[in-house]
């Protein structure tokens, strides 16, 4: 920070102002916008979206008050079916509330809170508090799912609430404190859906966990949407959730942990359906336990095995015949010491030629991931990881000097994640970005893949000041990867830190008394959405990702500073 | 200042002389001490011993069968440490874009490659000022079956200072698989950099070092 004893010991030119001994201000040019959150021991105050944020000249955010939230409240049953009898308690579920945000390419609002089980009539199962709604705001959306809804049926073979009733999504507006009243999951009108899971020979399947999923409004998200029938026998029924979007497809997914058997999916159905039969396409074989090597090169330029890389090994059916089930096998595993994962899978015709692999490299490995390379079973050799690039570079200041001890983290850019189809995005996604420190001479290496699924890479640096240190954060946006296949270093242009401006702020209670441990957290809003028109798979309605500028929390005395980027 | 000395620390013996605050690398595994910080695989929500705490606390020694044991607090002060004594890191809070997250939650993350600018920060603490901090955030991790970290957080870098920070992208966090089913998200802090390989698999530290964890309920939506 820039010392002062007066405003002529500051760039007044830019509008800084001396304040404390501190030249504040002088912001950055752009649009922006704010988060203000809450210490996690004050439940009294509430997330605030500040959409329009104008920084002041002299760097002076004044008084940032935090909000009083809207309570809402409720229980949710399941829906009595007759002839049964029932207590009327209430469901264990877990109940999602969000909200779009209130400013372009934000994160929006969102908060989970779990309704109680058991509970008699009269008393509320679940209360949670939401930032009050404005004329304008978007509505909240509330999911309830109820509980039990895992990968396997309760241990203690009693019915989860999952088994029982089917999930709910409705809209609502939250301007004061509000009761839902009670709601009821399922109806006498919700549709059912009963039918068999079969095999090749027709025999019944045994031990599947089966759902349908669909949507549950219109331009939803694709989620579970009826109750779940963890069936031991073959037979299968479950509950549609009132109001489902259609088309919906049927899952069946094998629980019993020492089967190996494929996943079944019928899709398309329309949302009326009440008899489906799921049949396993025939020949899928027997067990076959098939080990895998991995390997790649060492920086000695010798072949090694890769210990810790995550393999998965996947096989999708899809039959010529709409209405027949698709049958998805997928196993994985971590290789250990000699770099070999061994897997189980099946050596059924059906799945001939259709095995893929991915693998994982170990974190921090400067060999590459594997996207959906075929895999022969008859024929498995040793699958060399490609080497990753090297993006070097240094930091210096204003002056020159090298500056050490800043961490530098390459992020896939939002160009290179819109550059890819959804399910290569997915898998970009879980590749965990790397991260270094630079060294006292400012240099830094990091190693990032060249290309994923055929795709080359663009990738953010964000480059982070340690604590204590008042350096601002900032973002090289967007470097691009030269396409060439053998490339083994990009040097990069020296990474100048920016100027920082400086802003403090005091949070406060609607009671104007300080806040300590709340945060604030600034974001700039992207007013360019070229990127939309230049990529080939944006997202629908699609938004430019605004971008953390800066974040400061507030001590003891609900003060804040932060630096931000000019 | 440093506490004096009551006792020659070389006449301790090596078990038992002193109740240790988190685990210690690789030899965490051997027997199970009573304040461990790690959690143990049958009981994955313990809290850590020094959760929060600003400075070391004082513990007292657990004296053994054949213990010459010593009462040696550890040095309050962050500005000489003794070399044979590493202070354990620990994590002071949790904060996401939209709240700061107390244990055990539930919390709530989108499955969503596009949300590449979504991150959490740490704010961390160790008193050994010279020891940089690396974080990493595992999802259903399991001794049994291991899985590699969703997240690595950015170096935490010395400064002199015992608090420091550290972010973590969350783009990886959640999957597809994730929705709709609980996992466990563990926030583990090492005051060592995490070895490629070795014992716990994914979360080996060189010998000597330590780690804190935090544990969330942790539920993902489409």
């Amino acid at each position: 920070m820039k010392e002062c004893t007066a405003n002529a010991d500051c760039n007044t030119a830019i509008g800084e102002a001396c304040s404390e001994g501190v030249c504040y201000g002088g912001p950055p040019a752009g649009s922006f916008a704010a988060v203000i959150t809450p210490p996690s021991g004050r439940s009294d105050l509430i997330t605030v979206e500040v959409p329009n944020l104008t920084l002041p000249a002299d760097g002076d955010l004044s008084t940032l008050v935090l909000a009083t939230p809207s309570r809402i409240g409720g229980r949710v049953e399941a829906h009595c079916a007759q002839p049964q009898t029932c207590e009327g308690t209430s469901i264990a579920a877990t109940i999602v509330i969000a909200r779009a945000p209130l400013f372009p390419g934000g994160t929006g609002f969102s908060t989970v809170v779990t309704s109680k089980d058991g509970l008699p009539r009269g008393s509320n199962s679940f209360s949670v508090t939401v930032p009050r709604s404005t004329a304008g705001d978007p509505p909240y959306v509330m999911s309830i799912v109820p509980d039990g809804n895992g990968a396997l049926p309760p241990a203690n073979g009693a019915t989860s609430a999952a088994e029982q009733a089917p999930p709910m999504s409705l809209q609502l507006s939250a301007d004061t404190d509000i009761d839902t009243g009670t709601l009821v999951l399922g109806s006498a009108q919700s549709q059912v859906v009963t039918g068999s899971l079969t095999d090749g020979a027709s025999h019944f399947l045994q031990k599947y966990r089966v759902v349908a999923r669909g949507r549950l409004v219109a331009g939803g998200p694709v989620t579970e949407v009826s109750t779940i029938d963890y069936t031991a026998n073959g037979q299968y029924s479950i509950t549609l959730a009132d109001g489902v979007v259609g088309p919906i497809s049927i899952y069946a997914t094998p629980y019993d942990s020492n089967v190996v058997a494929p996943s079944l999916m019928v899709g398309g159905l329309e949302p009326r359906t009440s008899l489906r039969v799921v049949a396993q396409p025939a020949n899928t074989g027997n067990k076959l336990v098939v080990a895998i090597p991995i390997e790649g090169l060492s920086t000695g330029g010798a072949v090694v095995p890769v210990a810790g890389a995550h393999v998965i090994l996947t096989a999708e059916y899809v039959p010529l015949v709409n209405g027949t089930a698709s049958a998805t096998l997928s196993v994985e595993t971590t290789t250990g010491d000699d770099g070999q994962a061994h897997l189980t899978v099946l050596d059924g015709t059906v799945f001939t030629g259709l095995y893929k692999l991915r693998v994982f490299p170990p974190t921090g490995s400067l060999l590459g991931a594997i996207y959906d390379q075929p895999l022969a079973l008859a024929s498995i050799g040793p699958v060399r990881l490609p080497p990753r690039v090297a993006l070097r570079g240094r930091v210096i200041d204003g002056a020159g000097v090298p500056v050490g001890k800043l961490s530098v983290t390459a992020l896939a850019s939002v160009h290179f994640a819109w550059s890819e189809l959804a399910d290569a995005a997915a898998f970009l996604a879980e590749i965990p970005a790397p991260t270094t420190l630079t060294s006292d001479d400012g240099s830094y290496v990091i190693y990032v893949d060249p290309n994923v699924a055929g795709v080359w890479g663009h990738y953010d640096l964000a480059f982070d000041a340690p604590s204590g240190v008042s350096i601002a954060s900032w973002v090289m946006r967007d470097v691009e990867i030269p396409r060439q296949a053998k490339l083994s270093t990009v040097t990069l242009a020296d990474a100048v830190l920016p100027e920082s401006a400086y802003f403090h702020a005091t949070l406060a209670d609607p009671g104007h008394l300080r806040v300590g441990g709340g945060e604030l957290r600034i974001f700039s809003i992207a007013r360019d959405s070229s990127l939309c028109g230049q990529v080939p798979y944006p997202p629908a309605n699609c938004v430019i990702p605004a971008q953390l500028l800066g974040h400061a929390a507030s001590d003891d005395t609900g003060a804040l500073k932060l630096a931000l980027p000019r | 200042m440093r506490h004096p000395m009551r006792c020659d620390p070389r006449r301790a013996t090596a078990r038992g002389s002193m109740t240790r605050m988190s685990e210690r690398g690789a030899a965490a595994r051997r027997g199970r001490l009573a304040n461990s910080a790690m959690p143990l695989a049958d009981s994955p929500l313990a809290r850590p011993l020094h959760h929060r705490a600003r400075v070391p606390l004082v513990f007292l020694s657990i004296l053994g069968t054949h213990a010459m044991g010593c009462i040696i607090p550890p040095s309050l002060s962050v500005d000489v440490q003794d070399a044979g004594v590493d202070s354990p890191p620990s994590i002071t809070s949790v904060r996401s874009d939209l709240q700061e997250l107390p244990e055990p939650g539930p919390v709530l993350f989108q499955a969503n490659p596009n949300s590449s600018g979504q991150s959490l920060n740490l704010t961390l603490l160790d008193t050994d000022i010279n020891d940089t901090l690396y974080a990493q955030i595992y999802v259903d991790y399991t001794v049994q079956q291991p899985t590699p970290a969703r997240s690595v957080c950015t170096p935490a870098s010395a400064t002199g200072t015992a608090t420091r920070t550290s972010t973590c992208p969350l783009a990886g966090l959640c999957l597809a698989a994730d929705v709709g089913v609980d996992r466990l998200m563990e926030i583990v802090v090492f005051d060592r950099e995490v070895l490629t390989v070795g014992s716990p698999t994914f979360k080996a530290i060189p010998a000597g070092g330590q780690s804190t964890t935090r544990t969330y309920i942790l539920k993902c939506t489409s």
